[in-house]
């Protein structure tokens, strides 16, 4: 989009760059989504007594294979921002392409758990633990897709050549966001699957 | 550069991971489980907000936008423990 | 000094489309929120109107809805499923389709940028995304009434269970796409509460500490934390509300899920959102009461931290909403205390306006009027709350009309009292023009007075235990006394519905033909005065640096009443520094 009647004001009051600002505030709100989601999740599932027999239909391997994926993806996410700080183009666009590689693994081990469970006849109405099951992952997917969206937005971005300064700190600001969705899921992994 | 630093946490993480997926594993009680799963997802959690979200860093105004929420969960969700948990 | 555009600068290069429809310009995006709201304003007093008739003349045609499809109204007559349909429209259109667009869409975008001196907002594309997004909910709502069976019919509160299975209600779309427009709703304003609350942090002008931010400002950015923090949980809420209906899931329904997890959810959201929905009508009444008395807000500093503490004690006061809903009933005492302590920040700020006033050169401009209205108006509404927030009381007092009269009695001073006296004040800094003093003051004693018709003998029914939300009282014999009251506050309600006409007049013809406004035609002191009317874009031919607090009225050895922020410091004030 050009950039024709766009004021945009360079003020940092506070010191901390506007972009930040706005990340951390969005995680926040978004830290009451996820921990109101999770929360009343833990307490159902304690009331029950556990919900260990639908548990043991879920493909724990599988999801932890997951958890090794998305915390590889946060190391290079770091190490992205780490060359970009260093203004190593080529190694931030690297680092951000396997980032989004690791995003999309996985999605796609996601995709085959889902498969797997649908078919064997594991809906959300099959009972609350599903309903969670599906609420949870399926919110929580919805979250990687939509960053590995801004990761290609931002490998774009890189790749046309456009001024260094005004993209570079997009890379620190994804990483926030993407760091976030990682530790939801560190959440996620043991209360949903090992409990 | 702190590019080995970011390494060696990684390997850290990777190492919790493997001790909360090994603690499941053990014949020890189930609340232990439970307890050794939490207390890793939350050393993983600090792992990565300190080094790689860079929270160390960053001034106290960060620390007290991400301070409100959690503590507003934790509200929330004791406030629900007497309908949803004693109920139940 | 900071220079003033004596004309408005146009941007011949934008063209229309970019110029007024897809703007990033936050003056351009106010005005556009405005509009949303004023809109669906009308679709609201359209509802109001006909449940009104309804409950006056239970079974009669409605006078001009004989053109309403079949479903809805047979000949006129209203159907009941329909009157389900229109007490939940009604209150979702006021609260998340022209209140949030008012006060946070419209003042807060158009304000708050001016009013600490940056040329425009934090993230001006974030801000037109946060627009249309709005625009889009709105589509969503709005179609909701054409799909088959109709809209949303839970109330705008949708509980569970009935809303948790198409068919408890009957309405399968209607309810689909009112979670959809309600959650498009929540992103676009926390787009719109993010910009808000950095712009505030980070585009201070050099000198504009805290601490000499204009109140209104402190208002909107509280507001926006108290949306940001609140919505979490309730957008989960929706999620799982939307998971039972469409997938079968039981989040809500028993016996595995609990019906009472989504009322803790919306409220825990729901009961910070009045407050966002108070505060900015709180901030336009103490900005207009200094400027229209010519002295200081007194008390700036308790008024903020009153704001601040009624702000986290908003957190905790949820279930007040829920005390005979079946909560373990130990959560009563809790809830009420934190209940009845949070009128305590709001006493304080309201003494603080009423000693704005005193012993001021009061000057009963409209936008005066309209402030003293909202003071009037707004006690009767605090002082109700408490006798509901008391568990005891709210026993014998929930879901009846002395509920509806309470909180119609704390959002219509806060919403459309201070909606109006922003309206009539920024007036002429947003289009340049000047309202009609006679029409305004017309216009505020018609609905000040019609207001207190309408919602006084609410009190009477609900104390005589009329229900909520029930089609026909005239199915209850223990209701027939009631009846002439009900009538009263029909007549009363078309009169409100009318008076706003001579508003509607005065905004339109004034757009044209009202006297061109000068920069500052109230003579303030706070920022956005100092740019022109309306303001470039850009805001400030050269961007203000502020010296002094936003209130400096009547300072005593200064020559003028009024001292901007931003004019530079008189020898006076540095020798007293």
């Amino acid at each position: 989009m050009s950039a024709i009647g766009v004021v945009a004001p360079r003020g940092t009051a506070s010191g901390i760059p506007s972009g930040k600002l706005a990340i951390w505030w969005f995680l926040a709100s978004e830290t009451m989504t996820f921990g109101g989601l999770l929360g009343v999740f833990v307490l159902f599932r304690y009331a029950a007594g556990g919900w260990h027999e639908p548990a043991a239909h879920l493909h724990v391997w599988l999801a932890a294979t997951n958890t090794l994926v998305l915390l590889t993806s946060s190391y290079t996410m770091v190490r992205a921002h780490a060359a970009e700080t260093a203004e190593d183009r080529r190694a931030t666009q690297r680092w951000l392409f396997v980032t989004m590689g690791l995003g999309l693994a996985f999605l796609a081990i996601k995709a085959v758990e889902y498969a797997s469970e649908w078919r064997a006849g594991f809906t959300p109405r099959s009972s609350l633990f599903w309903g969670f099951y599906y609420g949870l992952t399926g919110l929580h997917a919805a979250h990687v897709l939509g960053g590995v969206i801004a990761l290609v937005a931002l490998g774009i971005a890189l790749a046309r050549g456009r001024a260094w300064g005004a993209v570079r700190q997009r890379v620190e600001y994804v990483g926030l966001y993407w760091h976030f969705v990682d530790i939801v899921w560190i959440f996620l992994f043991p209360l949903v699957y090992l409990s | 550069m702190a590019g080995p630093t970011h390494t060696t946490v990684w390997y850290w993480l990777l190492a919790l991971l493997g001790a909360g997926l090994l603690a499941t594993l053990a014949p020890i009680g189930r609340s232990l489980v439970i307890a050794a799963l939490l207390g890793a997802a939350v050393a993983k959690a600090v792992l990565v907000a300190r080094h790689y979200m860079h929270l160390k860093h960053e001034p106290v105004l960060i620390y007290a936008i991400i301070a409100a929420p959690l503590l507003l969960v934790v509200c929330l969700a004791l406030a629900l423990v007497p309908d949803l948990v004693w109920r139940h | 000094m900071s220079d003033v555009a004596a004309a408005a600068v146009h941007e011949p290069a934008l063209g229309f489309w970019r110029g007024y429809v897809f703007s990033v310009d936050h003056k351009t995006i106010g005005k556009q929120y405005l509009a949303m709201a004023m809109v669906m304003a009308l679709l609201g007093g359209a509802t109001a109107y006909v449940m009104r008739w309804q409950l006056a003349w239970p079974d009669t045609a409605v006078p001009l809805a004989g053109w309403l499809p079949e479903q809805m109204a047979y000949q006129g007559i209203i159907d009941p499923a329909f009157y389900n349909q229109l007490v939940t429209m009604h209150g979702t259109i006021m609260i998340f389709f022209v209140a949030m667009p008012l006060l946070l869409g419209a003042f807060g975008n158009f304000l708050v940028p001016l009013m600490v001196g940056a040329p425009d907002m934090a993230f001006p594309r974030l801000n037109m995304l946060s627009f249309w997004t709005f625009f889009v909910a709105s589509v969503v709502l709005l179609t909701s009434f054409v799909v088959p069976a109709g809209a949303a019919s839970g109330g705008w509160t949708m509980y569970p269970p009935l809303s948790a299975r198409a068919s408890y209600t009957g309405v399968e779309w209607g309810i689909n796409l009112w979670l959809i427009a309600v959650a498009l709703e929540f992103a676009s304003f926390l787009m719109g509460g993010i910009n808000l609350v950095v712009t505030t942090i980070n585009l201070r002008a050099p000198g504009l500490s805290f601490f000499r931010l204009p109140l209104m400002v402190w208002m909107e950015l509280i507001a926006a934390i108290l949306f940001l923090l609140s919505v979490g949980p309730l957008i989960a809420g929706v999620l799982m509300l939307f998971l039972d209906r469409v997938a079968g899931a039981s989040f809500f329904v028993p016996q595995e899920g609990d019906p009472l997890l989504w009322q803790h959810l919306f409220w825990f959201f729901g009961h910070p959102e009045v407050y966002v929905l108070l505060l900015p009508g709180v901030g336009a009444v103490l900005e207009i009461l200094p400027v229209f008395s010519r002295k200081p807000v007194f008390g700036y500093r308790p008024i903020v931290w009153s704001t601040i503490v009624a702000g986290v004690l908003s957190f905790v006061v949820w279930a007040h909403h829920m005390f005979i809903s079946g909560i373990d009933p130990r959560l009563a005492s809790p809830f009420s205390v934190t209940t009845i302590l949070i009128s305590v920040p709001f006493a304080i700020i309201l003494f603080a306006m009423i000693a704005t006033l005193w012993r001021g050169a009061i000057s009963f401009a409209t936008p005066m009027l309209w402030a003293i209205g909202f003071i009037a108006t707004f006690l009767i509404g605090g002082l109700t709350g408490i006798y509901v927030g008391a568990a005891a009381l709210d026993i014998y007092f929930h879901d009846t009309y002395f509920v509806v009269a309470h909180f119609h009695y704390a959002l219509f001073p806060s919403v459309i009292f201070g909606g109006f006296a922003g309206l009539y004040f920024w007036y002429p800094k947003m289009f340049g023009r000047m309202l009609s003093e006679r029409l305004g003051q017309l216009h505020f004693w018609l609905t000040f007075v019609t207001f207190n018709a309408v919602f006084l003998p609410m009190f009477a029914l609900g104390f005589g235990g009329h229900m909520r939300r029930i089609a026909d009282p005239t199915a209850y014999t223990f209701l027939q006394p009631l009846m002439p009251l009900h009538r009263a506050a029909t007549w009363a309600t078309i009169a409100l519905l009318l008076s706003q006409l001579p508003f509607l007049v005065n905004f339109l013809v004034s757009l044209r033909r009202g006297p061109i406004a000068g920069a500052n035609p109230w003579r303030a002191a706070t920022l956005e005065w100092s740019a022109a009317s309306p303001p470039p874009h850009g805001n400030f031919a050269v961007l203000p640096t502020v010296y002094r607090g936003p209130y400096e009225y009547s300072a005593p050895g200064a020559p003028d009443d009024v001292c901007p922020q931003d004019a530079p410091p008189s020898t006076r004030e540095v020798r007293a520094s």
